[in-house]
């Protein structure tokens, strides 16, 4: 098949398949960003959400037979309340300790989360039922020669960029969202404004986590696997993105997803698949190597 | 409207303030002041809820309010211009003063303050769109007594105002707090500049290693010879 695609084809394929894969990486990376950017914590955890965000739609599917678009968006809600649990369990009371010892606590949320999930839903990779959805969704839904691009594609594009927008305009228009920006400043000060600077933290995780566990879904359906170590590769890859972005900073985030996600995918189409989750690696490394501070982030003096 | 009574509290491991005894009367400006160390800013950071006090009471209108989260103390109308402004940088100066009304609900009221801010500081309207940042010393001053006054506050604790500017600059805050008392808030105007302070202020206490040593009519502080000596130079 592929020998039969020429090579800008081939090109606009792999870009169209990037864009989809790092729309993903893009959500999950917002999470490990908003929430650097209000509590300079890196939430090793945050992946461990996107997969229990995965395995919830799959037991609400198959198991209590809600329909996938209403599981869907049960599960963002949820993910949404993981969140602020995470938060309330793990790191407030840590929040005047020393960094260090929060960062250890997200890492071991992180195995406590995965285990939590072999135990419920063991270690077998499960899939969505095919028929839960439409079959239209994986037929393409426009093809321009041989590039195509299916309608779960389309589906998973339109969803990251509507709650891109979403995110922006909570962030920039909002009051909370002003708050939110005011907590990651100075803290102190922001509690000076009247400000429950827990409670704007908790709402970041929230946001963050809803996020997460959509991205989990997404990729659930996509890949068609889900498995409780599934949170691990795409939290380090989603990581990588918010590095490359520039931690702390929203949109670096959404654009270091995309370029991570076309990086990716190009670099599995035209060197080697098998160097896929490398290249993520790679692009990590030399972001720090080169420009710490990311594509489009501020200058930190600190670092974890 | 504003008692300290016996405030402990230490900063880590040092004893901060040791039985810090003040009150604040209705609609006057009460003055603090003191060597830079003192406890000053502290007194204010316990008032404001951020820093804990290990013993004492503060009651603000007669209810105590020592263990309120600062939100809860900013409802009731204490508000602090802390030192060094603290101006959001990265946010617009009027992104800055939605967020001194930030517990406020009714969007017109809150806008009508805006309007009053910038008749108050016309610097400030002309920079609206500008990043807190980007202000001068005197203008992020401006920003942050403008911020406070957002919230509506009956106490206003400003802590040194007159931090870095320079004198015309001084002269300009100092006429501005005086306007504030008139419109019938009560300030806390902590200052290491003395001389402004006292000048302005009814009543003063004067506060050394976390200890009130003295307190006076504002006047009767300028004339004192300990004072002058230590404070006036």
């Amino acid at each position: 098949m592929e020998s039969l695609l020429d090579q800008s084809s081939l090109f606009l394929q792999q870009l169209v398949n990037g864009i989809t894969l790092g729309g993903v990486y893009a959500l999950i990376a917002v999470g490990y960003t908003m929430v650097y950017g209000v509590i300079q914590l890196i939430n090793f955890a945050h992946g461990e959400i996107y997969m229990l965000g995965a395995f919830l739609a799959y037991t609400m599917v198959t198991v209590l037979g809600i329909p996938f678009f209403a599981a869907f968006i049960l599960t963002i809600l949820i993910c949404a309340c993981f969140g602020i649990i995470l938060d309330f369990v793990a790191y407030r009371p840590l929040r005047n300790a020393p960094r260090l010892a929060a960062l250890i606590t997200a890492i071991g949320m992180s195995i406590f989360l995965q285990n939590l999930a072999l135990m419920i839903w063991g270690s077998q990779i499960k899939s969505y039922p095919r028929d839960m959805f439409p079959a239209i969704f994986l037929k393409p839904a426009l093809s321009i020669g041989e590039v195509s691009m299916t309608w779960m594609q389309v589906f998973m594009l339109s969803i990251t960029v509507l709650f891109m927008v979403i995110l922006h305009l909570i962030i920039h228009k909002t009051k909370i969202g002003t708050a939110m920006r005011a907590v990651s400043q100075d803290k102190t000060t922001s509690a000076l404004m009247g400000i429950g600077v827990n409670r704007v933290i908790s709402f970041t995780f929230a946001i963050g986590s809803a996020m997460g566990g959509m991205a989990g879904v997404l990729v659930g359906l996509y890949y068609n696997a889900i498995f409780p170590t599934m949170g691990y590769i795409a939290g380090i890859k989603a990581f990588a993105a918010a590095v490359l972005g520039g931690i702390g900073s929203v949109p670096g985030a959404m654009l270091g997803g995309g370029v991570l996600g076309i990086a990716e995918v190009m670099g599995a189409g035209y060197i080697s698949s098998e160097y896929r989750d490398g290249i993520s690696y790679a692009v990590m490394i030399a972001v720090i190597l080169f420009k710490p501070s990311g594509l489009i982030g501020r200058q930190i003096g600190e670092k974890v | 409207m504003l008692r300290l009574e016996d405030v402990d509290s230490h900063y880590r491991k040092i004893h901060a303030l040791k039985g810090i005894s003040l009150r604040v009367r209705e609609k006057s400006i009460c003055c603090l002041i003191g060597a830079n160390g003192a406890g000053k800013s502290t007194t204010l950071m316990a008032i404001s809820g951020i820093q804990p006090i290990s013993s004492g009471t503060i009651k603000f209108g007669g209810d105590p309010i020592q263990k309120l989260a600062p939100e809860e103390i900013v409802r009731r109308g204490v508000v602090q211009v802390p030192e060094g402004r603290r101006i959001f940088p990265d946010l617009t100066v009027k992104e800055n003063l939605v967020l001194g009304a930030y517990l406020r609900k009714e969007k017109r009221k809150v806008a009508e303050s805006m309007e009053n801010s910038f008749e108050l500081f016309p610097i400030l309207k002309e920079r609206r769109e500008q990043m807190g940042g980007t202000l001068s010393g005197g203008e992020q001053q401006m920003l942050a007594i403008a911020r406070a006054l957002m919230g509506i506050p009956r106490l206003l604790l400003l802590d040194e105002p007159s931090l870095g500017l320079a004198p015309l600059v001084v002269e300009q805050i100092m006429g501005i707090i005086r306007r504030i008392r008139d419109d019938g808030v009560t300030i806390l105007l902590v200052e290491q500049n003395a001389q402004a302070a006292l000048e302005l202020g009814d009543y003063g206490y004067v506060i050394e290693t976390g200890q009130v040593v003295l307190e006076d009519k504002a006047q009767a502080l300028l004339e004192n010879p300990r004072v002058k000596e230590a404070y006036l130079g």
